[in-house]
């Protein structure tokens, strides 16, 4: 009887070690921290925060269900495994006001393991920066990130789940959205520097 | 030498006598038995035990199974932190929306919003059929049982309707509801714009000439 004891304790302590290893490899998820985005809330012209997870999220996939919409249904093909969604986007009056570094610490998480580099673009005008990086667990998607920085400008989304990039990418512009002038001065703005920049 | 001695001790042979003295020491004693050393190790008969068998089997199941419950409840709690709670938006309060600040947070709704929106009332569509005659005259006998009824609260039975789901417009779902959706909407369609950025950027490169650096 003791040494079934000690032999299942045995056991036991190795199973709770691999547990706890099987833990923490699960535990580096897709989720991006922003915390330490907080202080450009005050700097910035413009702030868009958007945080969908969970019931609101649930809710808002029923609702594209139920509305009378061409789009809703493509949409709500897109976002079928979905778990979460979050967009930070800060706007800034002038150039250089708020410090690189901080977007550095968002990028900084990209580079644990799980995440793998879609693209990468840097460009000398407006000091852009774009970094898009996905995580997959085993053959699904479990997330998305995307991380544009400008000299005016910062744009993060984090997805969490599988989401059918092409199919958003082609809805881009169709969708429903309610009136929000940063989003509609992003591309006329575009479209300006690269006018500017072609002449 | 003489054989006989060797043969049954009879003569004398002084070479065979002195051989039988010099090995007298190694002479067999009969008489005394040998002694036994006041060490012995003794070996433990192993036991046939029925459930020896089983032993492995029992310590590996409860620990496979303990491991599967507690990944369960790893990921039970992981649900729950990951859902946040619900918005009570009749308590929410705004913050006013300036020329100079055009700040939205995820978490406050504006009060003028969602008093217009009472105010206006959505019509919601009710779904409304015609009963048959057996539905009829259930009806209309319920409808008597009710009035023969002294209790207040008559208990009455749900009619199933197969009917399909009407579809409804946006500004006919409830205030959350159109939240919930224009929320979704909003991150969607940044999410887009951002990724559309990074395919033209991506596409504009690759779209470059190679040899226009070369003059």
């Amino acid at each position: 009887m003791k040494k079934l004891i000690n032999y299942s304790f045995k056991t036991l302590l190795l199973s709770a070690f691999m547990l706890i290893s099987m833990a923490a490899v699960s535990a580096q998820d897709a989720r991006l921290n922003f915390d330490n985005l907080k202080g450009l809330e005050d700097r910035a012209r413009d702030v868009v925060e958007v945080n969908i997870d969970g019931n609101i999220l649930k809710l808002a996939k029923r609702v594209l269900l139920k509305v009378k919409d061409k789009d809703a249904k493509t949409v709500g093909e897109a976002i079928k495994g979905l778990e979460a969604i979050y967009v930070r986007v800060y706007r800034f009056e002038n150039a250089n006001e708020y410090n690189m570094a901080d977007v550095d610490i968002i990028r900084s998480q990209l580079q644990n393991p799980g995440w793998e580099k879609l693209a990468n673009v840097r460009s000398k005008k407006n000091n852009q920066k774009v970094d898009v990086y996905t995580m997959f667990s085993g053959d699904v998607m479990s997330g998305v990130a995307v991380v544009i920085s400008e000299d005016k400008s910062i744009g993060l989304v984090n997805v969490i789940g599988p989401i059918d990039i092409d199919l958003l990418v082609e809805l881009g512009g169709k969708l429903n959205i309610p009136d929000l002038d940063i989003e509609i001065g992003d591309d006329d703005e575009d479209k300006k520097r690269t006018d500017n920049d072609d002449n | 030498m003489k054989e006989d001695y060797l043969w049954d001790k009879s003569g004398n042979d002084p070479e065979i006598e002195k051989l039988e003295n010099a090995l007298k020491a190694f002479r067999q004693k009969d008489t005394t038995p040998p002694v036994v050393p006041a060490k012995t190790s003794t070996i433990e008969e192993k036991r046939n035990n029925p459930w020896g068998f089983f032993r492995l089997g029992f310590a590996s199941f409860a620990c496979f199974a303990l491991a599967i419950i507690s990944l369960g409840v790893f990921q039970f709690t992981q649900n729950e932190t990951q859902s946040i709670a619900k918005i009570d938006l009749k308590k929410s309060v705004i913050e006013p929306v300036t020329k100079k600040n055009d700040y939205i947070k995820q978490d406050t709704i504006s009060k003028e919003i969602f008093t217009e929106e009472k105010q206006n009332k959505p019509t919601v569509v009710k779904a409304t059929f015609k009963p048959t005659k057996k539905k009829k005259r259930k009806i209309i006998n319920r409808k008597k049982v009710a009035k023969k009824s002294t209790h207040k609260t008559a208990i009455r039975k749900k009619v199933k309707t197969n009917l399909p789901e009407q579809k409804v417009e946006i500004s006919e779902l409830t205030a959350e509801e159109k939240y919930a959706y224009n929320q979704l909407m909003k991150a969607l369609a940044i999410t887009s714009s951002k990724l559309k950025i990074v395919k033209d950027k991506v596409q504009g490169l690759d779209n470059k000439p190679v040899g226009k650096s070369l003059r």
